[in-house]
């Protein structure tokens, strides 16, 4: 029994504390942006599952009371000490509000995203245009380029006409590859999941390094796949055309925004050669995204098995 | 929501938007019928016009016994809201969309927005 929660807490720690670090610390991520993305999520869904398994031992455990509940037929709570039984509730109490005020501080933002989001699609559908020749595509009018997308049945694709005339037709081309692999990978559900890990757990090293890992791997993934359709010359040209946004307007000149992330992209667009990942990668990205999800899993629920068994 | 109920949404605003001032839904429907193929019934006008007025997008003035529409903001107002949540990234929320390039901070694109508005404010006076 001890060495089950013993594992459990371990894994945990493995997995809240030491899985993102040395994650962040594999060489060259961004080679294989895909794979380092289904490793991170794994890691994520590890971590979560220990926390919630640790959270539900520890309401089961006895004597405190939800042990209790459990077992109140076989009448088990007769066989430890008053002292404990309150001691125990005590800290029960304790750890609900915990996870309680987590929620009640995570979930409204959530909430908030989603209808915010919704606001956003609605003022786009009375205001933008629909674009000639591609069904996927809204236009607004505005004279700063700007390109994004998000998840909506129809037109999901939003461009300015600041975009459409800074842009030769490849280079939109590539930004509409780009967007396409987004709605297509669902990396607007990825970005909306990893918000909220980060706004219930902010502490945990491996949420905090996915957090600030996480939306450039997506960013790359989407890259990946626009150079292979249009071409990484054209993608980049379009890349620095749309970065330049602020210097395009002349408001900020020289203090534009840090591009650093950006910066970072057309890097690595110029410079490797993209090869496909080798099978030994492969094969060590799924063992891990096995273990990281499977191991949590497995030993919470055999640590809850073995208590409703101990009084 | 979407389909033809969209769509007549976005055509009433962009009548009521050119138009001069607040529109009757009897001159709303001449209008929207001007260059349509299927005449729109009178019902289903002032049916949307009124969802639009619950939501917030028009203002409706009593005129007689009908009423008279107007947009409640102008169509650069809410094109300027968009470009906000389009370039920057909010605190209060994750992040709603993705962005070919990055997001800037926010008081960078109010200035930005700000200054484009004034330019061409200027453009048009001058």
């Amino acid at each position: 029994m001890i060495y089950l929660v013993i594992s459990l807490v371990s894994t945990a720690v493995l997995l809240g504390c030491l899985a993102g670090p040395a994650l962040d610390r594999l060489r060259r991520p961004a080679a294989h942006p895909g794979i380092a993305i289904a490793c991170w999520f794994a890691a994520l869904a590890g971590t979560f599952i220990a926390d919630i398994g640790i959270v539900a031992v520890a309401l089961l455990s006895p004597p405190a009371p939800g042990h209790g509940l459990l077992e109140w037929l076989r009448n088990c709570l007769p066989h430890h000490g008053d002292e404990a039984i309150i001691m125990a509730a005590a800290a029960s109490l304790a750890l609900l509000t915990a996870c309680c005020s987590r929620l009640a501080r995570s979930l409204p933002r959530l909430r908030r995203a989603v209808r915010h989001r919704r606001r956003h699609w609605e003022m786009l559908r009375l205001v933008a245009k629909e674009h000639g020749r591609h069904d996927d595509v809204l236009v607004l009018d505005h004279p700063i380029p700007v390109a994004y997308s998000l998840p909506a049945r129809e037109r999901a694709i939003v461009v300015s006409t600041g975009t459409q005339e800074t842009l030769t037709p490849e280079e939109f081309g590539a930004v509409l590859v780009h967007e396409r692999t987004h709605l297509r990978q669902r990396h607007h559900t990825m970005l909306l999941m990893l918000d909220l890990a980060y706004a219930l757990l902010p502490w945990l090293p491996t949420v905090r390094r996915a957090k600030k890992t996480l939306p450039l791997l997506l960013e790359m993934a989407a890259d990946d796949a626009a150079a292979r359709a249009c071409g990484r010359r054209t993608l980049v040209d379009a890349l620095c055309r749309l970065a330049a946004t602020p210097g395009v307007a002349g408001a900020l000149g020289a203090a534009g925004p840090s591009t650093g992330a950006l910066t970072e992209r057309v890097l690595r667009l110029e410079s490797a050669e993209v090869v496909k990942p080798r099978r030994v990668v492969r094969a060590a990205a799924s063992a891990f995204v096995a273990v990281a999800v499977a191991t949590p899993l497995l030993v919470a629920a055999a640590t809850i098995v073995q208590l409703s068994d101990i009084c | 929501m979407a389909g033809l109920g969209g769509a007549l949404e976005r055509s009433i605003m962009d009548v009521l938007w050119d138009a001069p001032g607040p529109l009757r839904v009897r001159e709303l429907l001449a209008k929207l019928n001007e260059d349509a193929d299927k005449a729109l019934a009178y019902n289903t006008v002032q049916t949307v016009a009124e969802r639009l007025a619950q939501k917030g997008l028009l203002r409706r003035t009593p005129d007689g016994t009908a009423f008279r529409y107007a947009p409640t903001r102008a169509r650069e107002e809410y094109a300027v809201e968009l470009m906000l949540d389009a370039l920057t990234e909010s605190d209060d929320h994750g992040s709603i969309l993705a962005r070919f390039a990055e997001a800037v901070p926010p008081e960078d694109a109010r200035h930005l927005l700000d200054a484009l508005r004034r330019r061409t404010s200027d453009d048009q006076g001058a």
